[in-house]
């Protein structure tokens, strides 16, 4: 093999080591400029997993159908531990035991809680709203909300097609 | 053409050209690799989907939940309403080879296939499903995933709503078919006990996104 008398056409070192400096730059600040943001970031993150947890007691067990099977049927909501759910919860006192119960006593403060159930008219493709709470609206403070599918039955079949809603602030 | 006697420096353009090529393509890989948004890096981007998967399962386990017959005291046999769903769309497209789809209009379903079949507008899974699209805008498709005798795993469409985007959803339910169920003389599900009753099993995919 000759030697090379020139070095033309050879990519330099230089423009080599410059421009992976500038894509691991450019990669590092992709990646890091949503990071930036986190302290204006609301903490509902906290609440919405608090919904979701109280959502999913709700549906799975504490509403839920026993009267068919001698187990709850998780998603088949019974109307009438609806309305007896919304009866404890009109009263403070009553409020205050519902909520404890649902895990939303966190030691130094008892979340507030709304629970809206929305039914299908299949028909009008319309809701109608119920909804559970003791009368205390989340105003400007942040909520974290849960939604889930039911089906609400009050002894007629297959029940009502619904929306519930679980809001947490 | 004057050959020029001076021909140094003419690799540097191609070089250059080559450079500015290769920086712009690992730009255009590195910008689309990502999506940079308000909520990347927040739960509430988690929680769309979670809040999806939880009305989808929820959907699929109630329906499972109802006894059909309660409902349609005509066919008091079929304990749950998802199954009856699953046998009916098979017997009424001649064997489950037919796809439907959501029409926003008074025919509902309409088959994609073969419009002689009757619509699935009838059947508890369709008409729950619809609740989503007229109301909050969510597309689904339902697929029904099932085995032959030899173990090879087949999935055939019932409702195609179109192909679902990149943050889609899907959740899925077991449902068991026997002899009795399958109406039709051909059927795209096999039957993989021929001896005994049992038909096959048949795994009920539903996927959504928000449209």
């Amino acid at each position: 093999m000759g030697i090379v008398n020139n070095n033309y056409g050879q990519i330099s070192i230089d423009f080599l080591v410059g421009i992976t400096i500038f894509l691991l730059a450019f990669l590092y600040l992709i990646t890091s400029i949503p990071t930036l943001f986190i302290p204006f970031q609301s903490n509902s993150d906290e609440l919405t997993m608090m919904a979701d947890k109280v959502a999913a007691t709700l549906v799975e067990t504490e509403l839920a159908n026993t009267t068919e099977a001698n187990t709850p049927l998780p998603g088949i909501i019974d109307y009438s531990k609806f309305i007896d759910m919304k009866n404890n919860m009109s009263t403070s006192s009553g409020s205050l035991e519902t909520r404890k119960s649902l895990g939303l006593d966190t030691g130094d403060r008892v979340y507030n809680l709304e629970v809206i159930l929305q039914e299908y008219n299949d028909s009008t493709s319309a809701f109608t709203n119920y909804t559970i709470s003791d009368g205390s609206s989340a105003g400007n403070s942040n909520v974290g909300q849960s939604r889930r599918f039911v089906m609400v039955r009050n002894n007629d079949f297959p029940g009502t097609k619904a929306i519930m809603v679980v809001r947490v602030w | 053409m004057v050959k020029s006697g001076e021909d140094g420096g003419q690799i540097y353009t191609i070089e250059a050209i080559t450079s500015a090529l290769l920086l712009l393509s690992v730009l255009i890989i590195v910008v689309q690799a990502t999506s940079i948004t308000p909520l990347t890096v927040s739960f509430t981007n988690e929680h769309v989907k979670l809040e999806l998967q939880n009305m989808g399962a929820d959907m699929l386990t109630s329906l499972d939940e109802t006894p059909y017959s309660a409902v349609y005291t005509s066919d008091p046999a079929v304990p749950s309403c998802l199954k009856k769903s699953i046998t009916d769309w098979i017997n009424i497209t001649g064997g489950g080879s037919d796809w439907f789809a959501w029409s926003n209009s008074t025919s509902k379903y309409v088959s994609l296939l073969n419009a002689s079949n009757p619509s699935i507008n009838s059947l508890p899974l369709a008409n729950t499903l619809s609740m989503l699209i007229k109301t909050y805008g969510i597309a689904y498709n339902v697929e029904v995933r099932y085995s032959d005798i030899n173990g090879n795993i087949y999935n055939t469409k019932m409702i195609w709503n179109g192909d679902p985007s990149e943050n889609s959803v899907t959740v899925s339910r077991v449902v068991a078919l026997h002899d009795s169920d399958i109406l039709q003389d051909s059927c795209v599900i096999p039957d993989v006990s021929p001896g005994t009753k049992f038909y096959n099993m048949v795994e009920v995919r539903l996927t959504m996104w928000v449209m």
